[in-house]
């Protein structure tokens, strides 16, 4: 370097070896990869259950529906799959990649590896509301129509979700900007305070109504049906669409809120983005599926595992992976202790803090080494 | 051409910039030298946008600095911050090709790469690209980063004709960016600084050590608590006097007739030390 710094150099340089092949294909490859196991996850899962479906069947009743007749359809089968099946792994598919996604974004906005949706409210929000709900049997919805008060839990927990964000949001925001740091302080004390509102709800609520929020506290997939599907699908999309285009932002704001805006990045608008995607895309999971913990934290350190901290890579392929993982995860759920299920919640935490020590531990023996 | 107007900076009634009117041309290296608190890191903050000015105006080749896109001023001025702290395990290649994203929308292209590659063999880091920033020392992680900033600079056409000069000038704003690097790359980052300066870029570098701003700068500015003390070559600004008014230290300024620069040496009046069983 010193040596080149001082030697003249001749008008037409030549240009410098290439450094290494193109960083894409690695992430083609991979990306390649987790789409195909999702769809193989998604057909298999689809036929295992009470009454067990064969892929070929399976096959069979969805090129049916794509008006392609490939032979005959058991039609009990067939309405097992639509009606029940496909609704909820769908649901599942879509939870699981907005979880980890939104995961993945808010760590690189709180450019902290161990940053949860949880941090700003989202969670909690939710929760507090849902208790609500449960408890004071609030039966707004029942006069407008039986099928919104159907849906009376979940309308709740999105507005709590939705609500304790802004407020963290509108809070943090100084002189017109938002500051993540204070964003974080304030997401805190307004945690503690709907837990602390829920607490005294939990304190009041009966035997029944504790089971109710015990369950829902778990998760479950087990309340998707095709309405529930068709209302929540579309919000669950947009962030899994949007949130992907973010990720180059999200990389430059990984070295610094300022070094990013030096790099022309709109700061102020990838941070309100990013917080309104998330908080739409986790606020109709939560709303539901309840609370599944933990998905949106392991899935983007274990992609970061595989192909490092590229979030244009990180943020699909943590999507992918999370649609995987949750919907074996609610496959394990029902099978289990069939014909009773258990909580989503329960698996995706015995499995998923196992991962995350031995990613910790194996980190750990790297950086001794 | 960077043409700061009596510019100032005050935040809750304390001025931590009185006015001052500063140029910075192509092709020049003015280095900012201060004792701490004197103002350097506002200043460069106002000159890199990060800081509104309370007063004064700031153009940049000629336009308001206000007035420019974020994605456009990307292009023609790059900062290299003291505090550049990672938590996410980028590698040194995917870091330095952060610096090209204003220039590219979805996927880097072929003129992208060969910068990137261009810059990489520069800072001697080709041999390394895989590694993770975080498993870096931090003299090491401060070269990825000028690494960084440089790619944001160059353009292609620069490494296939190196001779020409760019159409416009640019500017590469470097916050104390010897911290953490060993003896010969200090030197190695400066003479890199020379090197884009004699391709008609302009630095300005914040710099804590007489000698390298002695050997290295065309213009120096001398801060103290906010005030210009001395602002031009740094043989004429740069005296005991100014030096004793800017650090409240005692220095001697040696002429050497082997070199072309003056070296400056502190002289400490302290007792001497002396053994305890004396």
């Amino acid at each position: 370097m010193l040596a080149n710094a001082t030697t003249e150099r001749p008008a037409q340089a030549p240009l410098p070896p290439r450094v290494h092949a193109t960083p894409a294909a690695k992430g083609r490859w991979l990306l390649g990869g987790l789409a195909a196991g999702l769809v193989v996850t998604i057909l298999c899962s689809v036929g295992v259950g009470a009454l067990p479906i064969p892929v070929s069947g399976v096959v069979a009743i969805l090129m049916k529906q794509l008006g392609i007749a490939t032979g005959a359809v058991d039609a009990q089968q067939e309405t097992i799959l639509l009606v029940i099946r496909l609704p909820r792994i769908l649901l599942g598919v879509l939870v699981g990649a907005v979880l980890s996604m939104a995961g993945a974004s808010i760590q690189g906005l709180f450019r902290n590896p161990l940053a949860d949706p949880g941090l700003i409210g989202i969670s909690s929000g939710a929760s507090l509301m849902a208790v609500v709900m449960i408890v004071l049997q609030i039966n707004l919805f029942t006069g407008l129509s039986a099928l919104s008060g159907l849906y009376a839990l979940s309308l709740a927990a999105f507005t709590g979700a939705t609500g304790a964000t802004l407020l963290v949001y509108f809070l943090s925001r100084q002189g017109g900007r938002t500051v993540v740091s204070t964003m974080l302080l304030v997401g805190i004390a307004v945690n503690v305070l709907c837990e602390a509102c829920r607490g005294l709800l939990v304190y009041l609520a009966d035997d029944t109504q504790l089971r109710a929020i015990s369950f829902w506290s778990l998760g479950s997939l087990g309340g998707a049906t095709r309405e529930i599907l068709s209302v929540a699908g579309p919000f669950l999309l947009i962030p899994l669409l949007l949130l992907p285009r973010l990720g180059r932002s999200l990389n430059a704001f990984t070295l610094g809120e300022s070094q990013a805006g030096h790099l022309g990045v709109h700061v102020g608008r990838l941070k309100g983005s990013v917080i309104l995607l998330t908080t739409l895309g986790v606020g109709v999971a939560v709303s539901v599926s309840g609370m599944i913990g933990f998905v949106g934290l392991v899935v983007p350190h274990l992609i970061r595992q595989m192909a490092g901290a590229d979030n244009r890579l990180v943020l699909p392929a943590s999507g992918l992976l999370g649609a995987i993982i949750l919907t074996l995860a609610d496959l394990l759920a029902r099978t289990l202790v069939a014909p009773a299920e258990l909580p989503i919640g329960i698996i995706t935490g015995m499995a998923g803090a196992p991962v995350f020590l031995s990613i910790l531990l194996k980190n750990r023996s790297q950086s001794h080494a | 051409m960077i043409h700061a107007q009596h510019l100032s900076y005050s935040l809750g009634g304390r001025t931590l910039l009185q006015p001052q009117t500063i140029c910075v041309r192509p092709g020049e290296l003015v280095a900012v030298a201060g004792a701490n608190g004197a103002g350097k890191s506002t200043l460069l903050k106002l000159l890199s946008r990060d800081l509104a000015p309370t007063s004064g105006t700031i153009q940049l080749n000629r336009q308001a600095l206000s007035a420019y896109p974020a994605r456009d001023l990307a292009k023609c001025r790059a900062v290299l911050t003291q505090q550049n702290t990672l938590s996410f395990p980028f590698s040194i290649y995917e870091l330095v090709m952060m610096g090209r994203y204003p220039h590219f929308d979805h996927q880097p292209t072929g003129q992208d790469l060969a910068v990137v590659d261009y810059v990489l063999h520069q800072t001697d880091l080709a041999h390394m690209t895989h590694r993770s920033v975080l498993s870096l020392s931090g003299g090491e992680q401060q070269r990825v980063f000028l690494a960084r900033v440089m790619a944001q600079l160059i353009d292609y056409h620069e490494l296939t004709h190196p001779e020409s000069d760019s159409l416009m000038p640019k500017f590469l704003l470097l916050d104390e960016p010897t911290t953490g690097l060993d003896l010969y790359y200090q030197h190695a980052l400066l003479q890199q600084a020379r090197q884009l300066t004699r391709r008609g870029y302009g630095v300005v570098a914040i710099l804590h050590d007489l000698n390298l701003v002695m050997q290295y700068a065309d213009q120096v500015l001398l801060l103290h608590q906010g005030q210009s003390l001395a602002f031009g070559p740094p043989a004429t600004a740069l005296t005991p006097y100014t030096i004793r008014q800017a650090f409240g230290l005692d220095v001697q300024i040696i002429e050497q007739p082997a070199l072309d620069y003056p070296i400056v040496i502190p002289i400490t009046r302290q007792p001497h030390y002396q053994p305890l069983n004396a």
